[in-house]
């Protein structure tokens, strides 16, 4: 560990540059935002930096480059303008300072990666929409479809547009090229028009893409150049059915040495438009020649295919598909080789009798076969993956998963794996832990292997830090070979403050050894600090949103707006006198909780409880529990729960963020419980934040809180509730 | 005035921003002579999506290589989709691993807003990453395999937004 620190200080002083220049971009970029409102300004920096170290035998470590810190830093920088609704300008640059081959390979220094300028303008004669820089050029899956520098068009004109037909056309030039550095457009050059047309039938596309990649010693040999032209159509169908097809028709050069050749690519496919339940379908068929090489598309040449799929949704959720598929591959060729594969896979929830929770499964078999014709392949294999999930606990989830693959005359393997998730509270953390044991066999060819391995991760959130540990042992037994063991290990903090700054800190570690022989020790430390600078052109939001007037609230009164009387921060003795002015002064006492039995929402009929919590002489937070008996009527909660928000939101406004997910339904209370369903509200209030929502509860009962405290876990924690309070 | 949430439901890696056709999509511009929605012109002043959701999304995509997780976060128009899954599932060694060794550059490529109903609209965003992988199994007779390669991603990422009050 002792080079870890050796070159600290060179890490320190890029540390301080990269502070000052953000100390500029905070200060700057608040002047600007006053200058220029209209503008919005997004800014992520992220500096971090790396120590790799490798010992004992090198040929088998996993990190290639030794021993020393390598450093980068890392700006995103997006600055939008809105003239108005139809004319917008943006800039996107995203640049790297890099001393580590991880992040940059051989270059080293300032590299710009990406650089995007889009101007949209609609408010003329012909909107247009031009992109320069780094864009997704993207005509059809059999012209182009891959990035470049360079320049696109797009023209969308207004003919037809009464008639609800839409139309557009693009040019774009640009070069197929990783970095900004050296760049040059005789590398790999293409260019390309595009018309589209759409209608309430379908939508026809013509396309035409050319392709140039200029002589260059070391890279090609030759001059080559290539075009495709293709025509393209969605058609709906009486019935719901869809229709696609393309021809597309290749002629020129490719590597290898091949010239002025010609060929075709065919494509076509019916199917259904799926529905929510009940039956869907989908035909392909596809045929490419051995020549049909456009140099942006991801189409395989020299292969025919056909495949047909059927699926089925239950209305419980659980889906089903079954698939048959022929491939001929090097079809043009004295060899083709014949794949045939039928498949079938199942996935959903289950609830057998006997089970109180449903069991989630996820089934996927096939077999396939492949031959060639001068009898050289000749192979099957077959394949079974299960997958299942149950939940033992109220917090403990079983996973298990059990591999079966096996092909003639080549491998045999069985893998089978048990896993658990449990979570759980204490105090104010979260925990989580993951243990885990997998068993695998197999035999490939003449070479047997059985290996055992075993983990442990786990996770700890702490308000805005969260912990997370791994590691993880293998070992691996080889009839021939040697015998091989591994362990990994991998701990990391990570800490949100000041809302825009993120300080991470990792350290990975394995060792590899050879039973009697060497080991190889490696490690990684990493520490990476992101600051986030944005400027909406919104003006920022209101601290306090209150919609009744403040006298109002003054009034001390059992209702919803108490809670700004019993607010964190203030003496608990000051909050008992406030309960004592209500006519309430023996509450239950519960460690830390005084609890109160009170009806704050007149118009709720379920039992409410006050619960004000103390630590040391101060309130840390004040609660309100709405307890919900009748699980069954979720009409009747879900009305009772509109109301208490609608209470809230006469009270203290609209609220000021929230979260709503999924829909309540009849199995609100698994759907609340698995994550499915999540309703949380806040308001931002002058010593802190009020919470409305459902959290998940390890006891699976179904309640409404409200929560007035300093702070909050985020949305993604969904056991935020008083789990203590029964 | 509204309110947002924003929230990263799935993520997908594909081609195309909504449909699953296998050609481009028409993204139109908008003009006066079919003007912007409310929903659509409130929508323009989001903020873009966050790098750390896209990087965290990449993450999970890629830990899920060689398991059956990453049927789920395939799209289903990714081309060749059921032949790559078949391959994963009998990949010689299940013990194999993706390890991302840096994530690099991204980039938004484009956007679309839709309406789902008077309050509620989804925000589909596409976006390219690089990243710098390296697939390790331990093979009987050689030792550490590492298989190096940088790749251009495609995400798609699929947010629910609710329009306020």
């Amino acid at each position: 560990m002792k080079g870890v620190f050796s070159k600290a200080p060179r890490v320190l002083v890029g540390l301080l540059i990269v502070l000052g220049y953000l100390m500029v971009v905070d200060v700057g970029g608040e002047a600007i935002s006053a200058t220029y409102p209209e503008w919005r300004i997004n800014l992520r920096n992220t500096l971090r930096s790396d120590y790799y170290s490798i010992s004992g035998d090198t040929e088998n470590s996993i990190y290639t480059y030794d021993e020393r810190w390598m450093t980068y830093d890392e700006t995103d920088l997006r600055v939008e303008k809105h003239t108005n609704p139809y004319d917008l300008f943006r800039l996107n640059f995203y640049g790297v300072w890099s001393d580590s081959p991880y992040r940059t390979g051989d270059e080293r220094g300032f590299i710009p990666e990406r650089i995007n300028l889009f101007k949209e303008q609609g408010d003329v004669t012909l909107p247009y929409r031009i992109e320069a820089g780094d864009y997704y050029a993207y005509f059809s899956y059999r012209t182009i479809q891959q990035s470049l520098k360079g320049v696109q068009i797009e023209l969308q004109p207004l003919w037809w547009r009464d008639k609800g037909v839409r139309s557009s056309f693009v040019y774009l030039i640009g070069a197929n090229q990783p970095s900004w550095r050296g760049f040059t457009v005789k590398e790999n050059l293409s260019q390309g028009v595009s018309y589209l047309i759409e209608t309430s039938k379908g939508r026809y596309t013509f396309n035409l893409v050319h392709n140039r990649r200029f002589k260059k010693s070391g890279v090609y040999p030759e001059d080559y150049q290539q075009t495709t032209y293709s025509v393209a159509m969605e058609q709906n169908l009486p019935g719901k059915i869809l229709l696609e097809t393309e021809a597309a028709y290749f002629y020129g050069d490719y590597p290898d040495e091949a010239f002025d050749r010609e060929d075709w690519g065919l494509f076509l496919q019916i199917q259904n438009r799926p529905p929510g339940i009940g039956w869907s379908y989908r035909f392909r068929a596809e045929s490419y020649g051995k020549d049909f090489r456009p140099e942006g598309s991801l189409v395989t040449p020299d292969r025919r295919s056909c495949e047909f799929h059927l699926g089925y949704r239950f209305l419980q959720g659980i889906q089903t598909r079954g698939r048959l598929q022929y491939y001929k591959d090097k079809w043009q060729s004295d060899n083709p080789i014949i794949t045939k594969i039928a498949g079938f896979s199942l996935s959903g929830d289950i609830g057998p009798p006997r089970l109180t929770r449903p069991l989630n499964i996820n089934l996927d078999t096939f077999l396939q076969h492949r031959e060639d014709k001068l009898g050289t392949l000749n192979d099957s294999t077959r394949s079974l993956n299960l997958n299942l999930a149950y939940p033992l606990l109220r917090n403990m989830n079983l996973r298990t998963n059990y591999l079966f693959t096996r092909t003639t005359h080549t491998s045999r393997e069985q893998q089978i794996s048990l896993g658990l998730d449990i979570f759980t509270l204490y105090n104010t953390w979260r925990l989580n832990f993951s243990p885990n044991l997998s068993y695998q066999k197999s035999t490939v060819y003449s070479t047997k292997t059985e290996a055992w391995s075993m983990g442990f991760n786990w996770e700890a959130i702490y308000n805005q830090h969260r912990f997370y540990g791994s590691t993880s042992y293998k070992t691996q037994n080889n009839w021939p070979g040697e015998d091989i063991n591994t362990y990994n290990y991998n701990l990391m903090y990570e800490c949100h403050f000041r809302k825009r700054h993120t300080f991470s800190l990792e350290f990975q570690g394995e060792h590899r050894g050879v039973h009697g022989g060497d080991h190889t020790d490696t490690y990684r430390v990493s520490v990476w600090w992101t600051y986030n600078f944005e400027r909406s052109i919104h003006p920022t939001r209101k601290k306090v949103v209150l919609r009744e007037k403040p006298e109002k609230l003054a009034k001390l009164s059992l209702s919803p707006g108490l809670f700004a009387h019993l607010y964190p921060g203030l003496k608990t003795k000051k909050a008992l006198k406030v309960m004592t002015d209500l006519g309430l002064k023996t509450p239950l006492l519960q460690g830390n909780m005084l609890i109160y039995e009170v009806r704050l929402f007149e118009e709720i009929e379920q039992r409410q409880r006050l619960i004000l919590i103390d630590e040391g002489g101060v309130l840390r937070k004040t609660v309100l529990v709405f307890d919900y008996v009748d699980k069954s009527q979720f009409h009747d909660f879900w009305e009772s729960f509109q109301r208490i928000k609608e209470a809230m939101i006469r009270i203290y406004g609209a609220p000021d963020d929230f979260l709503e997910q999924g829909e309540i339904s009849k199995n609100f209370v698994q759907d609340i419980n698995s994550g499915k369903v999540i309703r949380v509200y806040e308001w931002n209030m002058e010593y802190g934040h009020l919470r409305l929502g459902i959290p998940r509860r390890m006891d699976q009962k179904v309640r409404v809180e409200i929560h007035y405290a300093r702070e909050f876990p985020p949305y993604s924690v969904l056991n935020w509730g008083l789990e203590r309070l029964y | 005035m509204f309110r947002f949430y924003l929230k990263i439901i799935f993520l997908l890696m594909g081609i195309t921003v909504v449909h699953a056709a296998e050609f481009r999509d028409l993204r139109p511009i908008p003009t006066p002579v079919k003007a912007l929605s409310q929903t659509e012109e409130e929508i323009k002043d989001l903020p873009p999506v966050s790098e750390e959701a896209i990087k965290t999304g990449l993450k999970s995509l890629l830990a899920s290589w060689n398991t059956s997780r990453m049927e789920k976060l395939l799209a289903s128009e990714f081309y060749d989709r059921d032949r790559l899954l078949d391959a994963m599932q009998t990949f010689p060694d299940r013990g194999a691993k993706l390890r991302i060794l840096a994530i690099k550059d991204v980039q938004i490529l484009g956007q679309r807003v839709l309406p789902v109903d008077k309050e509620h609209v989804t925000r589909v965003s596409t976006v390219s990453v690089n990243a710098l992988t390296q697939i390790e199994f331990e093979d009987p007779v050689k030792g550490l395999v590492k298989l190096e390669g940088e790749n251009e991603y495609l995400l798609r990422i699929r947010e629910h937004i609710r329009l306020y009050p």
